[in-house]
């Protein structure tokens, strides 16, 4: 198996989990309030990747 | 059943909103497309990480498709179950905290039809999950270590739903009764390990349990052949219609 073979199966992984990625900030940005600041929230988001937006959707949110 | 049409377009407004049905079923997938990649490029990773001295070899030997996808059902049991839990723990104890609950318990509708549009609208969202990240793990596998045993494959499927649908039954029962999110999430997980313990100490006993589903859908997928899962599917209707008698209790009593 080539390089441009692995590249075609990560492909997929990696969209899914910039479009958690991107979901969660939007979430993020248009929420009014959140528990905790926002900018720790967005660090979160980017740096934990896929358990990162988990946590966000599970505890972040206040419901309004 | 008064309202129950209702309240299911609220419930299925409310999952949109929430965006339950994005990062729910990204989860699955995730979980489903990254253990036939890790199964497959295991001695590579090895190699690239470990340390090893020069010249080490190191074989293992990749396994089976079948018991690559009873690994990612190992996962789903795992992070998928967290998951489930965490989306919905609150459901009913949420809606109480900030008011919507007393809000939809004034009008007429019984509180049978509010527990089960939250019931209809979880399964569905919970199944559409597992069915993208069981089938992405299913093509993944078939791509990258061989074709599995489609007739395996789909009967696992099966009795895996049934036992994710049962923790789901059991976080809406919890939620209906404790106040705390967090408790309810820790009481339906905690149900899940403890049934999965006492099927481990009591195997030849208790296959009976929802658990058994669970252990079925695995061995199913690695060994082949499924041990009896017909009392464990029966067991487990009986167990989910107890448990949505029970949340209406839980309201009942918060109502009175």
């Amino acid at each position: 198996m080539d390089k441009s073979q692995l590249i075609m199966l990560l492909l997929p992984v990696i969209m899914i989990q910039i479009i958690l990625m991107v979901t969660a900030l939007t979430y993020l940005y248009r929420a009014k309030s959140v528990r905790g600041k926002k900018w720790i929230w967005a660090l979160v988001i980017v740096f934990l990747n896929i358990v990162g937006s988990i946590l966000f959707f599970a505890v972040g949110r206040r419901e309004s | 059943m008064i309202g129950f049409n209702i309240l299911l377009h609220k419930e299925w407004r409310e999952a949109l909103r929430s965006g339950k049905f994005i990062w729910l079923p990204a989860v699955f997938l995730l979980l489903g497309l990254a253990q036939p990649l890790t199964a497959k490029f295991m001695p590579d990773i090895l190699a690239s990480a470990g340390n090893l001295p020069e010249g080490t070899i190191i074989q293992i030997p990749i396994p089976k498709p079948g018991e690559v996808i009873a690994q990612t059902l190992s996962q789903f049991g795992t992070v998928g179950l967290l998951a489930i839990c965490l989306a919905f723990m609150g459901t009913i104890s949420a809606e109480r905290r900030n008011g919507t609950a007393a809000w939809v318990l004034v009008k007429p509708v019984s509180l049978f039809a509010y527990v089960a549009s939250k019931w209809v609208v979880q399964c569905f969202i919970v199944g559409f999950s597992f069915g993208l990240g069981f089938g992405g793990a299913w093509y993944y596998t078939y791509l990258l270590i061989g074709p599995p045993d489609t007739q395996a494959v789909l009967i696992s499927a099966i009795l895996y739903f049934c036992w994710l649908m049962f923790i789901c039954t059991v976080t809406i029962t919890a939620s209906a009764w404790l106040r705390s999110p967090a408790a309810a999430a820790f009481v339906a997980l905690g149900s899940s390990t403890v049934l999965q313990l006492l099927l481990g100490l009591f195997e030849d006993k208790l296959s009976w349990l929802p658990s058994g589903l669970n252990a079925a859908a695995m061995s199913t997928l690695t060994i082949g052949e499924s041990p009896p899962w017909v009392g464990s599917i029966f067991v487990t209707i009986m167990f989910v219609a107890a448990l949505m008698l029970v949340s209406v209790r839980g309201l009942r009593k918060m109502k009175g």
